[in-house]
C-alpha cells in the first residue's frame, strides 16, 4: 500500500485517558489533514467532533462513535439511548460492544436483541459496526455472531475491541473474509502495530485498520505514548510491544 | 486484623472477558457464602445479580462508562438512574480523566456532583481517577474535586490497563502504595478510598489497606480470603 492508501484505510481513536484536550484536538485535525477514514470518539466528545467535522471535513473522514465499548456491558436501554443521540448528532457509524456475556454463555438471543434494538434505533441513519471478540472465542462462535450481523443486515464488523485483549491473527482474517467476505466488511482492531502485518490483512480481505500507533504505521511519525512507570506523556519513539 | 474485618473490607468484582453467566453468577455466590459486602458488575449483568443474591446483604455496584469515562456528566447521571432501577446500590464511575489532565476542575466537580444529586443519599457513589495516568498534581485535583462534590469514595483505577513486564509480556497494573496514599492524604476523611487493579494476592492488599485504602477491589476475593486465612495460621498477622 502507499502511505496515502494506508492512511485512507485508518481509523483513530482520540479518547484514551491520557489525552488532554490539546492533544485530542491535535489528533482529530491531523486526522482529516490525512485523510483518515474515521476518527472514533467517546459520546461526550461529539458536539466537539462534529463541529470539527464542519470545520475540517474533507469529504472523506467519517465520524464515528463507541457505544458499549469494550465488553458490550451497559444496559440495552442505555445502548438505544446513546444511539439516539448518535443519530441526532448525524454521526456516520458507531462501534457497538456486543453482549460478550450473553455470547460467550451462548445466550445467542439475548445478543440477537440486544444488537437488534441498536440497529432498530439507528434506523438506517448510522452504520453500526459490532465489536466482536473473534481473538478469544471459537471459530464457530465466530460463524454464528458473523451470521446474526448478517441477520440483522449489517455490513461491516470489526474484529476486537483492542486493548489488550489479544493479538488478531492474519488466519482470522482468512477465514472470516473466506465465509463472510461478500457480506461483512473487515476492520482490524486488536494489535495488528505492524505495517507489514496490515498489509498482509489488507490482502486477506480487511478492508479497516483501527490503530492506536497511527502515524507511525501509516508514514514512519511518532504517536503520542504513555509510560506507565514515569507516568509522562508525549509524542515518541514507539516503546510498546509489536 | 481480624479475619471479618478483611473480607469487610473487599469487593468482588468481574471485568474482563470472564464475564460469562457462570463466572457472575459464581461471584454472587462467593460473596454469599464468604459475606463479601459487594460485587461489581457492568449494567447489563445487574439483573442476573439481583435474582442470583434474592435477600443476601450483599450490595450490587455497577460500573459507569467504563472504561475511559467518555460519557458527558447528563449521560453517566442517566446510565446511573437506569442501573439503580435495575437494583444496583453503588455506582461506580469511570471520571472524565481527561479533563483532569486538562485541569478543569470544575468540570470535575459539576460531573461528580450532578451524578450524586441523580442518584441520592441511600446509592453510593465512587468515581475512579484513573491515577495511573495521572501525575501527583492531576490526582490531588481530581481528590479535591471529589471531596468538593460530595462523591462517597475515590477508586484508584479501572483495572483495565496493563504495561510489560521485563520479558515484554503483558502484566496488569496495580495501584502502588504511593498512590492511595496520596489520595488519602488529600482527602483524609472526607471521601473513602477504593484500591483497584489486578490485586490478586494478600499481601498487596493487606499493603494497601496500610496505606490508606478502605476497601480492596478485586477479581479473586476468595484467593485473597484463604491466604489471610493462611497467614492467620501461620501467626502471621
Amino acid at each position: 500500500m502507499y502511505d496515502s492508501e494506508m492512511y485512507e484505510c485508518s481509523v483513530i481513536s482520540p479518547f484514551l485517558s491520557f489525552y488532554g484536550n490539546d492533544v485530542i484536538e491535535k489528533e482529530i485535525i491531523d486526522g482529516y489533514r490525512h485523510r483518515v477514514r474515521s476518527i472514533i470518539v467517546e459520546p461526550y466528545q461529539i458536539p466537539m467532533l462534529m463541529e470539527m467535522h464542519k470545520k475540517y471535513g474533507n469529504g472523506f473522514t467519517r465520524t464515528a462513535m463507541t457505544i458499549g465499548y469494550p465488553y458490550g456491558g451497559q444496559t440495552t436501554e442505555m445502548k438505544v439511548k446513546l444511539m439516539r443521540y448518535a443519530v441526532e448528532w448525524g454521526v456516520y457509524e458507531v462501534n457497538v460492544g456486543i453482549d460478550i456475556s450473553a455470547m460467550l454463555s451462548g445466550d445467542y438471543d439475548r445478543c440477537y436483541q440486544d444488537l437488534k434494538a441498536v440497529v432498530d434505533a439507528a434506523g438506517g441513519k448510522c452504520t453500526v459496526v459490532p465489536i466482536s471478540w473473534v481473538i478469544k472465542v471459537p471459530l464457530e462462535m465466530v460463524d454464528r455472531i458473523c451470521n446474526m450481523y448478517v441477520d440483522l443486515g449489517l455490513t461491516a464488523m470489526k474484529t476486537s475491541p483492542g486493548l489488550h485483549h489479544g493479538d488478531m491473527k492474519v488466519e482470522h482474517v482468512e477465514y472470516i473474509y473466506r465465509h463472510f467476505g461478500d457480506k461483512l466488511e473487515i476492520e482490524i482492531a486488536g494489535r495488528c502495530r505492524t505495517r507489514e502485518k496490515a498489509e498482509l490483512m489488507k490482502a486477506a480481505g480487511a478492508s479497516v485498520f483501527h490503530i492506536s500507533s497511527w502515524r507511525r504505521m501509516c508514514a514512519g511519525g511518532q504517536d503520542i505514548q504513555w509510560d506507565f512507570e514515569t507516568k509522562t506523556g508525549g509524542y515518541g519513539e514507539y516503546k510498546d510491544r509489536l | 486484623m481480624e479475619l471479618t474485618e478483611f473480607i469487610s473490607r473487599l469487593e468482588s468484582r468481574i471485568l474482563s472477558t470472564d464475564v460469562d453467566y457462570p463466572n457472575v453468577t459464581n461471584l454472587c455466590y462467593e460473596a454469599k457464602e464468604y459475606g463479601i459486602p459487594t460485587v461489581t458488575v457492568f449494567p447489563n449483568m445487574i439483573d442476573m445479580c439481583r435474582e442470583t443474591l434474592k435477600d443476601a446483604p450483599v450490595k450490587i455496584c455497577a460500573l459507569i462508562s467504563y472504561p475511559h469515562g467518555g460519557f458527558s456528566p447528563q449521560q453517566k447521571a442517566d446510565e446511573c438512574a437506569n442501573a439503580v432501577l435495575h437494583g444496583a446500590s453503588e455506582m461506580e464511575v469511570v471520571g472524565n480523566t481527561r479533563e483532569t489532565k486538562s485541569q478543569s476542575r470544575a468540570y470535575l466537580v459539576d460531573e461528580m456532583r450532578l451524578v450524586k444529586e441523580t442518584v441520592g443519599r441511600d446509592v453510593a457513589v465512587k468515581f475512579i481517577i484513573e491515577i495511573e495516568m495521572l501525575s501527583d498534581e492531576e490526582a490531588k485535583l481530581a481528590c479535591e474535586a471529589a471531596a468538593e462534590a460530595g462523591v462517597d469514595w475515590i477508586v484508584t483505577s479501572t483495572g483495565e490497563y496493563c504495561t510489560l513486564d521485563e520479558n515484554r509480556n503483558d502484566k496488569m497494573l496495580v495501584p502502588t502504595v504511593h498512590e492511595v496514599g496520596l489520595i488519602k492524604e488529600t482527602v483524609g476523611n472526607r471521601v473513602k478510598v477504593q484500591a483497584e487493579g489486578n490485586i490478586v494476592d494478600v499481601e498487596t492488599a493487606l499493603a494497601l489497606l496500610a496505606a490508606g485504602a478502605d476497601r480492596i477491589s478485586t477479581p479473586c476475593p476468595v484467593k485473597l480470603i484463604r491466604e489471610f486465612m493462611e497467614r492467620e495460621e501461620n501467626g502471621n498477622v
